[in-house]
């Protein structure tokens, strides 16, 4: 009869003691079972095996009677299990025994078979009491895994639950990096590193088998692990995952008896699994951090480059039009500008480039922005009557602050600094090693490049920072620009340059700084033959605007700021629209001004004054605009009645002056959601023409009527030009100044002009009829000493020749 | 006349009380595997039963039972003030993992949520005090 259970599933340790433990339990079986029957009849069952003898039942035996005979055998039964022979039983042949044999062969075969099921049911038992021990285990480090934050702390829970198994246990987890096993948690235990196939782990890793030694012997005959040295027990559970981990868990007992089992073991092979589910899930995780973390940096560097590093060029700036490019590179750069938008005749910007790449650069690009805006904000809250700082003070102050950190971070600046004034139309600027600005003039279509030569902020503490000014006139352009512009390569290597870009702007120049703005961006693509490139590009256009001139105000709502107000309409009319604003009608305007602004203050804000209205000036070629802006009540020109001129009422005259003194008067909301009363005053535009004059004669004198109502910047060298051959022409000539309402310097200058070239030829010129607004000019400059004046045309002919 | 006392060492008697078969059987298992003597009930009534007649020194209660439950079966054997030396150990599922204050306040001295693992029970019955084998001193008449 053979009995089988199934193979144990790892390399145990003693054969003999197993088989000793199985006999002895088959033996306590057998001897249950044929207890009652053999010892009555006292027959004797002895089970034999190689190293000594089992009473079974009956009395051993022995020579009590040297005489009686010992008895035979009666039958021998072989006991095997599992495939083991576990020894002979043997029957003797007593009286008796015979007889009953069968019935004691029987009761044999039954014992066999029940041992046989209660050796399963142990086997069972055994399994089912290894899975709970580990169970248990792993619950516990389940619970853990949601407390416990850091893959090292649950390690070491791990290993420690794993020395908890016994007293005296050392424990070492083993993971393999780099074909080498590193101790990636260890309890009461040091050990260096290993070789992936050294030793006893090495072995149980090859072959993914567990192993488990008890003895000093068989572990010194197992290998030469140096960590084992003193081990008299040892149980390791090989980690092998899908993902390819390696590794191992280690645990043996030195001192006292090591008793590892099937327990013991299972419980090991359920916390390697566990560890190494910890060391993979770390794994994976930084894994998709470190991903993370370059797609964070790459985010964050577009977003400080949208909200930090480039500002918005302003909607409405001094009579400038301003477009931005930024062709952004692969890698966050140092490309930084921004406006700074004083008033409505003054504008700042700042483009700037910081060496480096990456976050570092584009931070302190920033950094460097703030600090020019906090110089700026300090300087004005310095200087008197509000009076803008020069530009050099600005980059000093700023230079001051930002040098020293740049320096400790190795690290400097680029940039311009540029000042457009549109009242006194010059650009002002300091350039701190920045590329070359390029300066279109709209009248010789030739581009100059604008330098100056101060050093980057950054280089050393102390630098003096000069700045440099020229002037512009209508439609020219002017382009800031970053080195990555110039220095784009097309796929021959060869660069962008500033030529190609100069030639750009020159042959756009009539385009607006968008468009323009935008071709360059296409060139440069074009060029490159990819829209990926290795620095950024940035360029900043800024064109004047050839014919659209502005101005604003804003006042509180109190009738006070009237006197104001006209102010602002009187230098509107004079500023933006080249003096074609004769005299009468800029008293109009200033008196329609006046009566909205009133009636706003009055009606649409009730008479408070806490409230504002903002008044935008915008004059071009055929037009000068005055826009009211307030966010009081809607105003309806069609509730109001038409005034009495008979003087019974005192009001209502407002609207009706309002609509005498312009053109057109509009009531709109613009795009802030604010009421906006419109008035429009139609101008004359230029005429490019020759002048034609009018000559009189009157005997030998001539007398040229001066047409028009002004003679000012716009048409004083026309005037000059066009008069010369008739001063050559007539020694003696008469100007008839009484349809002048306005003469300006550049009047005055072309008068003079004419003067000199009268007295050069000897002749005589006189002046006539002039109004009083020309006549207090005269007066105020002294020239009423330099010209014959005479308030009549019969004075004027009587003083020739005397 | 001196009386000597003569100290000798006995298996401890443990009383398994679970209706579910092979958990008993696997608990029995175990304690005998360690040297403890075992009884198994499957009830309330049975477990109350057996107190009295085997008189164990300690009791594995399981507190899902049919019939009585373990709770009150806990409840009955704290009441007798009799057993007061008796040690009880409560057993329960995952579930129960929130019940241990009241249970020790009905009397256990102590609790394991199956599965346990059997070196945590073996370690709990003898921090308990019931260990393989007791000292036991003899009685004198």
């Amino acid at each position: 009869m053979t009995m089988t259970l199934h193979h144990s599933q790892f390399a145990l340790q003693d054969e003999a003691e197993e088989v000793g433990r199985v006999r002895l339990a088959l033996a306590s079986e057998v001897r249950r079972a044929i207890n009652g029957v053999a010892s009555r009849a006292g027959i004797s069952v002895i089970l034999h095996y190689d190293t000594g003898s089992e009473q079974l039942s009956g009395s051993p035996v022995t020579g009590e009677s040297p005489e009686a005979e010992e008895p035979g055998v009666l039958k021998r039964i072989p006991a095997v299990y599992d495939g083991r022979k576990l020894g002979e039983i043997t029957i003797l042949d007593t009286p008796g025994a015979s007889s009953l044999l069968p019935a004691i062969e029987y009761l044999i075969e039954t014992a066999f078979q029940q041992f046989a099921v209660s050796r399963q049911e142990e086997a069972l038992l055994e399994e089912l009491s290894a899975s709970w021990e580990s169970l248990e285990a792993v619950y516990e480090i389940s619970s853990d895994l949601r407390t416990i934050q850091t893959p090292n702390e649950l390690l070491d829970r791990i290993v420690r639950r794993a020395a908890a198994i016994d007293e005296n246990l050392s424990v070492v987890l083993w993971i393999g990096r780099d074909g080498r096993l590193e101790p990636l948690a260890l309890f009461n235990a040091t050990a260096p590193d290993k070789g992936l196939e050294d030793g006893l782990v090495g072995r149980s890793i090859a072959e993914r088998k567990a192993v488990v030694l008890n003895g000093r012997a068989k572990i010194a005959a197992s290998g030469n692990d140096v960590e084992l040295e003193r081990a008299n027990g040892v149980a390791i559970a090989p980690i092998a995952t899908r993902q390819g981990l390696l590794g191992a868990l280690e645990v043996w007992k030195e001192g006292g008896e090591s008793s590892f089992d099937s327990h013991t073991i299972r419980l090991i092979q359920a916390l390697a699994l566990q560890a190494a589910m910890v060391v993979e899930n770390d794994r994976l995780h930084r894994a998709s951090l470190e991903s993370q973390r370059l797609r964070q940096e790459v985010e964050i560097g577009s977003k400080i480059q949208k909200t930090l590093l480039f500002g918005q060029p302003p909607h409405t700036a001094a009579g400038l039009e301003i477009a931005a490019l930024t062709l952004p590179s692969q890698f966050i750069d140092g490309d930084f500008y921004d406006f700074f938008d004083h008033s409505a005749a003054c504008l700042d910007l700042i483009v700037g480039d910081v060496m480096g790449k990456g976050i570092p650069a584009a931070l302190l690009g920033a950094a460097t922005k703030s600090h020019f805006l906090r110089s700026l904000s300090r300087l004005l809250a310095s200087t008197p009557n509000g009076q803008l700082p020069p530009p050099e003070e600005i980059v000093m102050i700023a230079h001051s602050e930002v040098t020293g950190q740049m320096i400790e971070l190795d690290s400097f600046a680029t940039l311009c600094f540029a000042r457009f004034d549109t009242a006194s139309s010059r650009l002002t600027f300091v350039d701190c090693g920045h590329t070359p600005t390029i300066h279109y003039h709209s009248r010789s279509q030739t581009t100059r490049l604008l330098k100056g030569d101060n050093m980057p902020l950054g280089f050393s503490e102390g630098e003096r920072y000069r700045q440099n000014s020229v002037s512009f006139k209508p439609g020219d352009v002017f382009l800031f620009y970053s080195d990555g512009l110039t220095e784009a390569r097309n796929p021959q290597d060869e660069m962008f340059g500033e030529e190609r870009l100069a030639t750009f702007v020159r042959i756009n120049s009539n385009l607006p700084p968008g468009e323009l703005v935008a071709n360059i961006r296409a060139a440069v693509v074009e060029f490159c033959g990819t829209e990926k490139f290795a620095d950024d590009s940035t360029c900043i256009a800024v064109r004047i605007r050839p014919d659209h001139f502005e101005s604003k105000l804003v006042i509180t709502s109190e009738l006070d700021n009237l006197a104001a107000v006209r102010e602002f309409v009187r230098s509107a009319c004079r500023d933006l629209t080249g003096g074609r604003v004769d005299p009468e009608s800029a008293s109009g305007l200033e008196l329609a001004v006046n009566e909205a602004v009133t009636n706003v203050i009055r009606h649409a804000y009730s008479g408070r004054s806490d409230r504002e209205i903002e008044i935008i000036a915008v004059g071009s070629s055929d037009r000068l605009a005055f826009s009211l802006c307030h966010t009081g009540e809607d105003f309806d020109p069609s509730a109001v009645p038409e005034p009495s001129f008979d003087g019974s009422r005192e009001g209502g005259f407002g609207l009706f002056i309002i609509e005498q003194c312009t053109d057109e008067v509009g009531y709109t909301r613009d795009e802030q959601g604010r009421n906006c009363i419109r008035l429009v005053k139609h101008l004359k535009t230029r005429e490019p023409q020759e002048m034609e004059f009018n000559i009189e004669l009157s005997g030998d004198v001539a007398i040229l009527t001066v047409p028009g109502d002004h003679l000012d910047a716009g048409n004083a060298k026309d005037f000059k030009r066009d008069v010369a051959p008739m001063i050559a022409a007539y020694k003696q000539l008469a100007f008839d100044m009484s349809n002048l309402q306005f003469v300006d310097s550049s009047g005055l200058g072309a008068l003079l002009g004419c003067l000199r070239q009268m007295n050069s030829i000897g002749g005589e010129l006189k002046l006539f009829g002039l109004t009083k607004p020309v006549r207090a000019l005269i007066e105020l400059v002294r020239m009423h000493r330099i010209f014959d004046i005479y308030n009549t045309r019969e004075e004027a002919l009587v003083a020739f020749g005397k | 006349m001196t009386v000597e006392l003569e100290s000798t060492v006995r298996p401890a008697r443990i009383l398994v009380v679970d209706d579910e078969r092979h958990i008993a059987r696997l608990l029995e298992y175990v304690l005998r595997k360690e040297g403890y003597e075992v009884q198994i009930a499957h009830d309330g009534e049975a477990a109350l039963a057996a107190v009295e007649h085997t008189q164990p020194d300690a009791v594995l209660l399981d507190l899902v039972l049919p019939g009585i439950s373990g709770l009150e079966v806990l409840k009955a054997l704290r009441s007798d003030k009799q057993r007061a030396g008796l040690t009880i150990a409560v057993l329960s599922a995952r579930s129960f993992e929130d019940m241990p204050s009241e249970l020790i306040e009905a009397g256990a001295n102590f609790h394991c949520t199956k599965p346990v693992a059997p070196s945590t029970l073996l370690r709990k019955l003898v921090d308990v005090g019931v260990p393989p084998k007791l000292n036991v001193q003899a009685q004198p008449f």
